[in-house]
């Protein structure tokens, strides 16, 4: 039986079950955002992919332009450095992601959308420390031991 | 059913079905059902005006995925519906895609099913279904051997001999379809010495977890007018739903399949099903439940469809042929599963089923879902138009 | 649509944090039990009500086909239909319209319910919104997606938080004329600016709080509406569109899909002048910046002026068009039911029976739901009574 806490005294007689979805899951990248993840592992690069009709440089890489349905196979190197365009600075920890997140960091910190270069669009991070401003260059700190996911950045920090 | 206008199935496309597909992500297949249903309507992706999208959020784990989905489906600048409804997520996904063009809210509605079973866990996401306080704990998800029991009882070792023998037939019919997951060559004694899953229930007798998708495109009739892929009507469908905690002790009143058959051919005059319907696209989660089903959907009280089975009556060149697909035992995408029946319904009216094509013209179609707690939702498909 | 869809009955529950005392099912029930009684309708397909759509989410409800105990509820269980709309509720209203106006059914109920207090945090729930490659397992969540929403938006335009501070200090003022709203009372900008931080810009005063809650309603097709109420409440305009899923992709201090969505909405119903067309407006606001953001999205305001026109005090209950008379969303109704409240608040405003919050003589009126990250899907309804340009 579990009982919530906190609860006014006309409702203390309430309980419940506590339960947990435990269903573990295995994410398949797919062929073409596999070969982006392990250039991270392995050589430490970002790669962001090229839409061959419209020519933009999608950050995360995908492999099929959202606006004209195109497929897109080209990955080119950006980065690695690049500038915060929008930021928040997060003042909460959240204990399920401190179990189910690689290399979680505790609140509070920075997550950006950072513009790296050569990207035609922004994509997410988080960047050490709450210090930073809009324009502010920052550059990838690299994890010792890679896994071929985006984790493989532990964050971002001032340049 | 009465209607405001009619709709038509202005093309079908699905990827190959397959156990594994670690080559693309769940986006990714997606899009290669979106990809096939252009190429087969050709109909360009900015002449769409709606998507309906739908799978079961917890053998993925992505919250509300259509949202991610806009990357790779075409999404983008389009209205969008996400409908669920477990297993007859598919056909269910139909029924709206015709709700919205009938309704002369869109013109041209693009319906999207998939499921990467791979992923996760498929038994313990259906168990998940059940109420956490009383029956979640003890719950087997679909594997259940209770209707083979009942029917051994009925019919005796005829029964168990069927429900082999209707494997058998759907294997032969999976392997006339590239798409099709499983396409074992297998025999009868094969399938009764496979692993007991839960009396009579064997491990061949059951669906598998597939990875696939299927994407449909429906049109109202002055747009459909304009498109060049044949078309096929939808004529009618109906959605027949039992209470989540049913009364085991007596499981005959579950019948949501006879059921949602007495309404569709009632309402469309078909008084003798085998002879006016051309074929039978069935959910068929595991072959014992198949031939129960069977009979239900064709109201045949004293076990007449075990028969049928044994003289080969359901085979694509049968009296009354029966998923030449393969059906869901050898296919199971389950946000898919019964979007595919459907759309080879709509495949088989075309005459474009390929190897599986049944060889002769077929007017009308019909096409079920099954899923939730007995739930039916059963389509009715014809090569012309209705006349409402 | 080809067919006239109104809405003759609808009811929702009181929020709260917390409904221990009560399962979704008990939490649902008197509500479908009022709208029973109220239309004396029960659900018989062709002889009462037709057909069920039900709005909830697996993951808030941790249950597969969390549509399954529902059925049971509205009575679709005894041989009737039912499907579930997951996602914002003004979505399950609309698609519900959409199923009378396809002239498959005449009398449709909609039940949607979410109780956010069953997770341990919200968070954990939009965690698994995002895809699992690039986003979420840097730990994203919804919460931390309005934070760089808000930064975008108040950078770009150059409004201070301090403004922003004004708009959960008016809602919780009209929120106290609602005795269903949550988080209600008088708290000044400086309680909002010393509130905790969130998400930054975002402070806890300043997001929408947990509650749990459920809505019910009936829709009928026009003659049948006519028989079952003498106010119905027509649906006259609606629209929703996808924006990219990717925030990087997008001018985060724009919306182009609500734009689309209100410009459909607004095309169908005849509205070419949404300010002084409309009357009362509900719209969904997770978090403050939201509401001068959603004004200009809804063509109320040039980009950047949607401030002005909250400051001005034209959407204020006494100005050109009250937005919010209930509180909304910051007074607490929980993601994917907001839309399907404001839809009920309309509902109730257009037939004169908002009590304390009623806008005088309101004949037309605007329900927005939104769902995905930061605003990516957007939901508008235009809502009408007798008088309000019904076609
Ligand atoms: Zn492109």
């Amino acid at each position: 039986m579990f009982i919530p806490e906190k609860l006014p005294v006309d409702k203390k007689y309430c309980g419940g079950k506590r339960g947990l979805m435990s269903i573990p899951y295995r994410y398949y990248a797919g062929l073409f955002l596999s070969k982006a993840l392990i250039a991270l592992r392995d050589e430490k690069k970002i790669l962001a992919s090229r839409c061959p009709r419209c020519g933009k440089v999608f950050m995360p890489p995908r492999s099929r332009c959202e606006r004209d349905f195109a497929k897109i196979t080209e990955l080119i190197s950006v980065g690695p450095g690049g500038v915060v365009e929008e930021f928040t600075v997060v003042n909460y920890d959240e204990p399920y992601f401190m179990e189910k997140c690689e290399k979680m960091m505790k609140a509070p910190f920075t997550m950006a959308l950072i513009k790296l270069d050569g990207a035609d669009t922004k994509f997410l991070h988080r960047v050490k420390g709450t210090d930073i401003k809009h324009g502010d260059r920052v550059a990838p700190k690299w994890a010792d031991e890679r896994s071929a996911a985006i984790t493989d950045i532990e964050w971002f920090e001032k340049a | 059913m009465k209607k405001t206008r009619n709709v038509a199935i202005a093309g079908v496309g699905q990827t190959k079905h397959r156990g594994h597909r670690e080559d693309v992500n769940l986006a990714e297949l997606v899009s290669e059902a979106v990809e096939e249903v252009l190429a087969d309507s050709m109909v360009d992706l900015s002449d769409i005006d709606a998507i309906v999208h739908g799978n079961m959020e917890l053998f993925e784990g992505v919250h509300q995925p259509d949202m991610w989905h806009v990357i790779a489906d075409g999404g983008y600048g389009k209205a969008g519906y996400r409908i669920t409804t477990g297993g007859t997520t598919g056909t269910t996904l139909v029924s709206a895609a015709d709700h919205l063009v009938a309704s002369g809210m869109h013109d041209l509605v693009l319906a999207i099913g998939f499921e990467k079973q791979e992923e996760g866990m498929t038994t313990t996401g259906i168990t998940n279904m059940s109420c956490p306080l009383w029956d979640r704990e003890v719950q087997t998800g679909a594997i259940t051997g209770t209707t083979g029991v009942i029917m051994m009882n009925k019919f005796g070792q005829k029964a168990e001999e069927a429900a082999a023998e209707l494997r058998v037939l759907m294997a032969t019919n999976a392997r006339k379809n590239f798409k099709a997951h499983l396409r074992l060559d297998i025999t009868r004694k094969d399938v009764l010495d496979s692993r007991v899953l839960a009396w009579p229930l064997r491990l061949l007798h059951m669906c598998p977890e597939s990875n696939g998708a299927c994407a449909m495109l429906f049109a109202s009739e002055e747009m459909a007018k304009k498109l060049p892929q044949k078309k096929v009507w939808m004529h009618d469908h109906v959605t027949i739903h039992r209470q989540e905690f049913f009364d085991f002790a007596h499981l005959e009143d579950l019948n949501t399949h006879g059921e949602a058959a007495r309404i569709i051919y009632t309402r469309n005059g078909i008084v003798n099903p085998i002879k006016q319907i051309g074929v039978f696209e069935m959910y068929d989660p595991s072959s014992w439940w198949a031939l129960d089903w069977l009979g239900k959907f064709l109201f045949m009280e004293n076990g007449e469809q075990i028969d049928m089975v044994l003289n080969g009556d359901f085979a694509i060149d049968g009296k009354f042929p029966v998923n030449p697909s393969g059906g869901v035992v050898s296919t199971n995408p389950i946000g898919a599963t019964a979007i595919i029946r459907v759309a080879e319904a709509a495949l088989q009216i075309r005459g474009d089923a390929d190897d599986h094509q049944v060889p002769r013209d077929i007017n009308l179609a019909l096409a079920s879902g099954f899923g939730g707690t007995f739930w039916t939702v059963l389509h009715l498909l014809g090569k012309d138009k209705p006349n409402h | 649509m080809l067919r006239n869809v109104a809405i003759v009955s609808a009811h929702q529950t009181k929020f709260d944090g917390n409904k221990a005392d009560e399962r979704f099912q008990e939490m649902c029930w008197p509500l479908v039990k009022k709208c029973t009684e109220e239309t004396g309708l029960a659900f018989v397909p062709g002889r009462g009500i037709d057909f069920a759509i039900t709005c909830s989410d697996d993951f808030f409800d941790q249950r597969t086909i969390s549509d399954g105990p529902m059925g049971d509820l509205v009575g679709a269980g005894r041989w009737g239909g039912e499907e579930k709309v997951a996602t914002d509720g003004a979505m399950a209203v609309l698609y519900a319209a959409a199923t009378i106006a396809s002239g498959h059914y005449d009398i449709v109920i909609v039940l949607a319910h979410a109780k956010e207090s069953q997770v341990d945090s919200r968070n954990i729930v939009t965690f698994h919104a995002f895809e699992p490659y690039y986003s979420r397992f840097l730990g994203m969540d919804y919460t931390k997606a309005l934070g760089i929403q808000a930064d975008s938006y108040l950078t770009k335009w150059g409004i201070s938080e301090e403004r922003i501070a004004a708009i959960p200090v008016r809602a919780a003022k009209n929120g106290k004329n609602n005795p269903l709203a949550l988080r209600t009372g008088d708290i000044s900008t400086a309680d909002v600016m010393k509130s905790k931080p969130i998400s930054s810009p975002i402070k806890e005063l300043d997001l929408y709080p947990v509650s749990d809650g459920a809505v019910c309603m009936i829709l009928a097709e026009e003659t049948k509406a006519r028989a079952l109420t003498d106010k119905p409440v027509w649906i006259t305009g609606y629209g929703n569109c996808y924006d990219s899923y990717f925030l990087g992709d997008r001018n985060l201090w724009e919306s182009t899909s609500l734009t689309r969505a209100a410009r459909s909405a607004y095309r169908l119903a005849g509205i070419t002048d949404p300010l002084a067309q409309l009357d009362v407006a509900e719209i969904s606001v997770q978090a403050g910046y939201q509401e001068p953001f959603w004004y200009e999205g809804l063509g109320w305001a040039e980009p950047g002026k949607g401030i002005e026109l909250f400051e001005n005090g034209d959407t204020d209950m006494k100005g050109r068009l009250p937005v919010n008379p209930s509180g909304g969303q910051l007074c607490g109704n929980p993601l994917l039911l907001s839309g399907a409240v404001r839809a009920t608040e309309c509902f109730l405003q257009l037939r004169n029976e908002a009590g304390k919050h009623q806008v005088k003589g309101a004949k037309r009126a605007l329900a927005h739901g939104v769902a995905g990250p930061a605003g990516q899907f957007h939901a508008v309804l235009i809502l009408g009574n007798d008088e309000g340009g019904k076609k």
